[in-house]
């Protein structure tokens, strides 16, 4: 018999398994929570996050990114209508339509929106938990925790995630940009304002 | 580990090491022209943080129906598990048949002889991992509520408090009863600290299937824990034994004074901002900056934990903790004053190092007791953990899982551990008769 607590054991390997079922698409994503955030809180934001289960795409500057076989991810920050001119959603899934939406309804001489875009595992909830500013950029937190037991889903299925963040910044000039993901959503912190959610969330019924 | 196989691998690490020295082919690997260079390899060959002996401190009889209440009841609590699971969330079905297949293997063979408390604690760790599968699949299932966990919480809360209620610390002598109660304070501070639940579960328990699972695990335990504890007690204490709780609290809280003291006059002069430069020469890279850090390290703050440990009502574990702080600070005033003298400087040789070495062992060998039950198998601990830290820096285990040769950092510390071991053997004799003493050991 081994003398150490399995439970301790399956703990840590249930955690490493919930971010690497969510999937890394690039976009300056990192896979553990920092131990302390650096900048300051962004609190007065509002906040919009959508899940398609068939969408591999949800927005693109360019060209579509399929060639390769990856699936869409990664940010693009908009502080201008032109900026948001030059990207594509995808036409065929309600969710980028609604990003979309929520991008175009922005006041740019006020504020400036952030989009984000990966693949979360099926069986998994995403929730948002923060954003920080610093002198370059933004920095953004999700956590991750499993859906109910009695609620179908592929061990094996991704669904794209997307979010769209207003924040009130403009003429920001910020070059720099990361998202932390945990695998465990664990307590929220005392001391975060929720934002304005403009609705959806990280359930799949967003 | 039985003893036996301790000695048997500090035999043949010894024996190994004697083998590889004449090997002239082995690399020697040096990083400078100032720096002497050692045979890496031989040295990390020779470690073996296992060879440390560790007494059996345990003198009571450990009961044949404990261990088994565990098997019994962990084999009941996977039988309620299927081994053909079906969940509509699919990561959920995954996760749970994965953790039934790995909590059932503990049990594939019912326990035999179980003669140690630390053979009880890993049937103890099944049966919580059996547990836990089962809270997970009930609460996956709808079959688990929140008032299931407020139930079991006070089960094993009312169970604690009842433990408690008749505890006067009975024992053959002092020490034994030091030693004994010391064991079940640890099992009744296990158990407490299963209740205090650390999570925070949502209400729909569907939604928190494994979190879930953790806390009926910890329950589940807690309760094992006190049942275990009450066991052991029950089986070492019988009608003719005086109680000894006045000598043994009364002991702890003059030892916290004696350690004041034994810091006063014998204890390195030296606090939290102390640093080698204070030795007023180039120290670092050596054995005896490492011997310091290892001195620092074990004398800063420590007094405050013997009264942390009084404080909480845990008078036998404060008695045996006052015992690893007085050999600490003695042995760390021995270090420093050392230091101070010059001594510790760079080992010449290879041979040198494993010289070194086979004399912490002989010292730490010294310090062990004739018969389990005594105030030296728990007052030579720090010099057993030292000798152990020390064999681990040798192997180059830290940090690396394959490439275990040790680099020249690793040896330089393994040295200053092996000096701090032997001067921790050395304090332990004054340490036992003055813990004895205040004790009333023999009176």
């Amino acid at each position: 018999m081994p003398d150490w607590s399995r439970r301790r054991a399956l703990q840590a390997v249930g955690t490493v398994t919930a971010v690497a079922l969510a999937g890394c698409t690039g976009g300056g994503d990192t896979a553990d929570p920092p131990t302390r955030r650096h900048g300051d809180p962004v609190t007065d934001y509002d906040l919009l996050q959508v899940r398609d289960p068939d969408a591999t795409q949800l927005f693109w500057r360019g060209d579509r990114e399929t060639a390769d076989g990856r699936v869409g991810g990664g940010y693009e920050y908009v502080d201008s209508e032109s900026t948001l001119d030059g990207l594509s959603f995808a036409s065929d899934s309600d969710a980028a339509a609604d990003l979309s939406a929520f991008a175009f309804a922005t006041d740019f001489d006020e504020r400036s929106v952030l989009l984000l875009a990966r693949q979360v595992a099926e069986c998994y909830e995403a929730e948002f938990r923060g954003v920080w500013r610093d002198d370059d950029g933004l920095e953004t937190a999700f956590c991750q925790q499993l859906r109910p037991a009695d609620e179908s889903c592929s061990r094996e299925g991704e669904d794209a995630f997307g979010v769209a963040l207003r924040v009130p910044f403009a003429d920001a000039e910020f070059t720099s940009f990361g998202s932390h993901w945990s695998g465990d959503c664990g307590p929220k912190p005392v001391g975060i304002d929720e934002g304005r959610n403009a609705g959806g969330g990280g359930g799949r019924d967003a | 580990m039985p003893d036996w196989r301790r000695r048997a691998f500090l035999a043949s690490s010894v024996a190994g090491l004697s083998a590889v020295a004449g090997c002239a082919s082995l690399p020697v690997v040096g990083n400078s022209d100032d720096e002497p260079s050692y045979d890496y390899q031989r040295l990390g060959d020779a470690a073996d943080p296992d060879a440390v002996p560790e007494p059996s401190l345990y003198p009571g009889r450990v009961p044949d129906a404990l261990a088994e209440a565990h098997y019994e009841r962990g084999r009941s609590l996977l039988d309620g598990v299927p081994a053909d699971l079906s969940f509509p969330n699919g990561v959920v079905e995954a996760r749970l048949t994965d953790q039934r297949e790995r909590a059932a293997e503990d049990f594939a063979a019912a326990p035999d002889g179980v003669s140690s408390v630390g053979t009880l604690g890993q049937w103890r760790r099944a049966r919580e991992d059996a547990a836990e599968v089962r809270g997970a699949y009930d609460a996956a299932s709808g079959d688990l509520t929140q008032a299931d966990i407020a139930d079991r919480r006070a089960r094993v809360r009312s169970d604690l408090t009842s433990f408690r209620s008749d505890w006067s610390y009975r024992g053959d002598t002092v020490v034994e009863a030091v030693v004994v109660h010391r064991q079940l304070e640890r099992l009744a501070s296990a158990a407490r600290r299963s209740l205090l639940g650390r999570r925070r579960l949502r209400d729909d328990l569907q939604s928190a299937v494994f979190a879930a699972g953790e806390v009926v695990a910890d329950l589940e335990g807690g309760r094992a824990t006190v049942a275990d504890a009450a066991g052991l007690r029950d089986a070492y204490v019988t009608d003719g034994m005086d109680a000894y709780v006045d000598d043994i609290a009364t002991a702890a809280s003059r030892l916290e004074d004696v350690i004041s003291a034994t810091l006063r006059n014998v204890g390195p002069d030296i606090d939290r901002e102390s640093d080698v430069g204070d030795f007023h020469r180039d120290l670092e890279g050596t054995p005896a900056a490492e011997l310091f850090w290892v001195a620092q390290r074990t004398v800063v703050g420590t007094p405050n934990m013997v009264g942390d440990t009084i404080a909480r009502g845990d008078y036998a574990t404060a008695v045996a903790s006052a015992g690893h702080t007085l050999v600490d600070v003695v042995a760390a005033g021995s270090a420093v004053s050392a230091i101070r003298d010059g001594e510790h400087g760079q080992p010449a040789s290879t041979d040198e190092i494993v010289e070194l070495r086979e004399q912490a062992f002989a010292a730490v060998d010294d310090t062990l007791p004739t018969e389990s039950g005594s105030v030296e198998a728990f007052v030579g601990w720090p010099a057993r953990r030292a000798l152990r830290d020390a064999e681990s820096e040798l192997g180059g285990y830290e940090f690396e899982d394959e490439d275990r040769t040790p680099d020249h950092r690793d040896v330089v510390r393994a040295v200053g551990g092996y000096a701090y071991a032997v001067y921790a053997a050395d304090a332990v004799p004054a340490v036992v008769d003055r813990v004895e003493s205040e004790l009333g050991a023999g009176e």
